[in-house]
């Protein structure tokens, strides 16, 4: 199972990466329904982080309905439906994005631009209130 | 474990404190034949000396015709309690504010150890070596005296090393109480050879609170009775000393 | 985490002759927690670290590790079977060898683990017969890692585990670190100079400056709070004078205005009054934290 190692300059919070991630992990396949993923100590441990951020993630992830914790047995993807609606909500979302990258860059707009304006986007503009939570 | 460390810390000035007063006790063994055939052929007169330093010269040349004597006079109030001054503050030097200099101190503060502990230890392990360092090397007189036809007895061995110890212990108590004061170590040292001088400058001039008249022994030599005054003077001095030095290094910040 | 403290000071000043090293600390460390201990050199961070460990009197107020009191000389060195500590220069007995202060100091440690000591020993490549005084920098670091991480402790307190080592060596380090933490009980207190290990593995900061703390909490917290607000205007920025609690620092240059905060939603509301024509809002490392809580008191 490959996690890449978060990057903790990059802003977004490394939870939050870290739940990025696997979601992608098991949207390509990589990890499938009913299989485990790595321990919390363990995977901290490979990926230099702090093991309480590793549990915010799982806790995270749980919460979502992704991922099912087994007292004892560890962390396993969810067997059924939302990982396949999952995967399908972000490959729209994929698409939608990869559309309004190409539109923003036909009108000239520079691609360091419009990764800050999609940072901006999410840190949460308030044009209607803050991030949601 | 902590008497470990301590060991290691004063190891080589120990066997070198025990090696160098008994080779040096055993050498005056050997000294006595040649003062033999020395003394005669001064023809000083011991009769009416008219001055305290004819006196002395008298009296060290009195002391020094018997074997017994000479041994007093060389071994016990010369050799033995000198050098016992000097390897008892040597091993009395070093503790905790040394090491703070090296820079391990740190870590052997972070031990699950009072600093109590820490200088009990060690205290422990010096006194031991300075009972060592003040019973083993006068066990060479018995030892060797045979060998150029003499005696020397055991009794007489021990009694003299245990006025050697205590007398040690005090100067042990004082340049380790210096130690918690003073990180180098030199000034310990330097302080503790200049408070012996003191005492031998008062002992001199009052010769009651002669210090090194109980490390010699000398009520001992010349009538047979330990000087348990001097006993327990030094042992309440040398405790005064300890207990200071544990209060200091507990004040200590480092 | 537990409600727990595993480190506690309250008000804490510490003198030396007529310099006050710490004025006032009021450091809380949650027990399961990896805490990063910030600040400039001379900052306090030593002089705060012997303090909890007892090498050095409090001159005022108390400190508590592990709910002990600090300078309860017999009841602290209990509690020290529980702790582990490096220093910053990482000094050990130069007269041994490896393999003789391990000897040393497993029998101190109940908890200590021998297959930890093993595990440890390999590695971080440390051969038992080398003699202390030969010993690298790093390599000594990593020796006096080894010797706190076996002994079960449940709080590392470290000053500066990673200064003068490679980014390799680093990295074991900190992979060590947090490999160490298992569970609730386990607490790591590590001051650095290297902003980027704390926003790798700390979930806590405290931030010293001139002996107290400046900036102290849950790095997502402080995360949250700290933003940058940028405003452009059509025209010139305004002059206003902005009064909204948590500015930290404005600049205005031309048509921009920007604002450091520390209390998002307040500075927003008082930006919006201003009628800028775009306002972005954007996350602030953890270095430019630093860096502007040690320089707005000058």
């Amino acid at each position: 199972m490959l996690i890449l190692k978060p990057n903790p300059a990059s802003g977004v919070p490394i939870y939050l990466q870290v739940i990025e991630q696997v979601k992608h992990a098991i949207a390509t396949g990589a990890v499938r329904p009913g299989e485990q993923l790595p321990g919390i100590r363990p995977l901290a441990e490979e990926l230099v982080i702090n093991p309480n951020t590793v549990a915010k993630a799982y806790r995270e992830l749980e919460h979502e309905g992704v991922i099912e914790l087994r007292q004892g047995a560890g962390a396993f993807v969810s067997g059924n439906g939302p990982s396949k609606q999952d995967a399908e909500k972000l490959r729209a979302a994929q698409a939608a994005v990869a559309a309004t990258v190409e539109r923003l860059r036909d009108r000239g707009v520079a691609d360091d631009d419009i990764r800050r304006l999609f940072e901006a986007q999410l840190a949460g503009v308030p044009k209607g209130g803050g991030r949601s939570e | 474990m902590l008497w470990q460390k301590a060991w290691l810390e004063t190891r080589w000035r120990f066997i070198s404190a025990l090696v160098i007063l008994t080779i040096m006790t055993g050498g005056n063994v050997w000294d006595y034949l040649a003062t033999q055939r020395l003394l005669p052929r001064l023809g000083i007169s011991t009769a009416q000396p008219s001055t305290p330093l004819e006196g002395y010269i008298a009296d060290a040349i009195e002391l020094q015709k018997d074997f017994r004597g000479f041994i007093f006079f060389q071994t016990f109030r010369q050799n033995l309690t000198q050098m016992g001054v000097l390897f008892a503050v040597l091993l009395g030097c070093g503790g905790l504010l040394a090491e703070a200099k090296k820079g391990s101190a740190l870590f052997t503060l972070s031990l699950p150890v009072t600093r109590r502990q820490l200088l009990g230890v060690r205290t422990a392990t010096g006194l031991a070596q300075c009972f060592a360092i003040a019973m083993i090397p006068p066990l060479a007189l018995p030892l060797l005296a045979p060998a150029i036809g003499q005696q020397f007895s055991i009794v007489d061995a021990l009694a003299h090393g245990l006025c050697l110890f205590f007398v040690a212990a005090l100067f042990y108590s004082l340049a380790a109480f210096l130690s918690t004061m003073f990180g180098d170590f030199w000034r310990p040292m330097l302080i503790a050879f200049l408070v012996a001088c003191i005492a031998a400058l008062a002992q001199a001039l009052a010769p009651e609170f002669g210090l090194f008249r109980v490390m010699s022994g000398e009520a001992y030599f010349r009538n047979g009775t330990l000087p348990w005054m001097g006993f327990v003077t030094t042992a309440v001095l040398a405790s005064a000393l300890l207990y200071s030095a544990a209060e200091t290094l507990e004040r200590r910040d480092f | 985490m537990s409600d727990r403290l595993a480190i506690a000071t309250a008000d804490l000043w510490k003198r030396y002759d007529d310099v006050d090293a710490l004025s006032g600390l009021n450091l809380q460390v949650p027990a399961g927690s990896i805490c990063g201990f910030l600040g400039r050199n001379g900052a306090g961070k030593t002089t705060t670290i012997k303090v909890l460990l007892g090498m050095a009197r409090p001159t005022k107020g108390s400190a508590h590790v592990l709910g002990v009191a600090a300078d309860d000389a017999t009841a602290a060195a209990a509690a020290r079977r529980r702790i582990g500590f490096v220093s910053d220069e990482k000094d050990l007995y130069d007269y041994m060898t490896v393999g003789e202060i391990i000897a040393f100091t497993r029998p101190f440690f109940p908890n200590w683990s021998t297959e930890l000591e093993r595990k440890y020993l390999s590695k971080f490549e440390l051969t038992p017969h080398r003699e202390i005084k030969e010993l690298s920098r790093g390599t000594r670091t990593k020796l006096a890692l080894l010797l706190v991480l076996c002994r079960g402790a449940e709080l590392l307190i470290l000053d500066e585990p990673t200064a003068g080592l490679d980014p390799a060596m680093a990295e074991d380090v900190l992979q060590a670190l947090v490999g160490h933490m298992a569970g609730e009980q386990m607490t790591i207190f590590f001051s650095s100079h290297q902003i980027s290990e704390i926003d790798q593995i700390a979930d806590h900061v405290a931030i010293i400056d001139r002996g107290r703390l400046v900036v102290a909490g849950a790095l997502d917290d402080i995360r949250d709070r700290y933003q940058r607000v940028q405003l452009v205007f059509a025209g010139h920025a305004p002059q206003a004078d902005l009064r909204a609690p948590g500015i930290i620092r404005v600049q205005r240059l031309g048509r921009v205005l920007t604002i450091l905060t520390n209390d998002r939603e307040a500075a927003l509301a008082e930006a919006r009054a201003l009628s800028p024509a775009s306002i972005d809002v954007a996350p602030v490392t953890l270095k430019e934290i630093f860096l502007e809580s040690v320089r707005t008191e000058e």
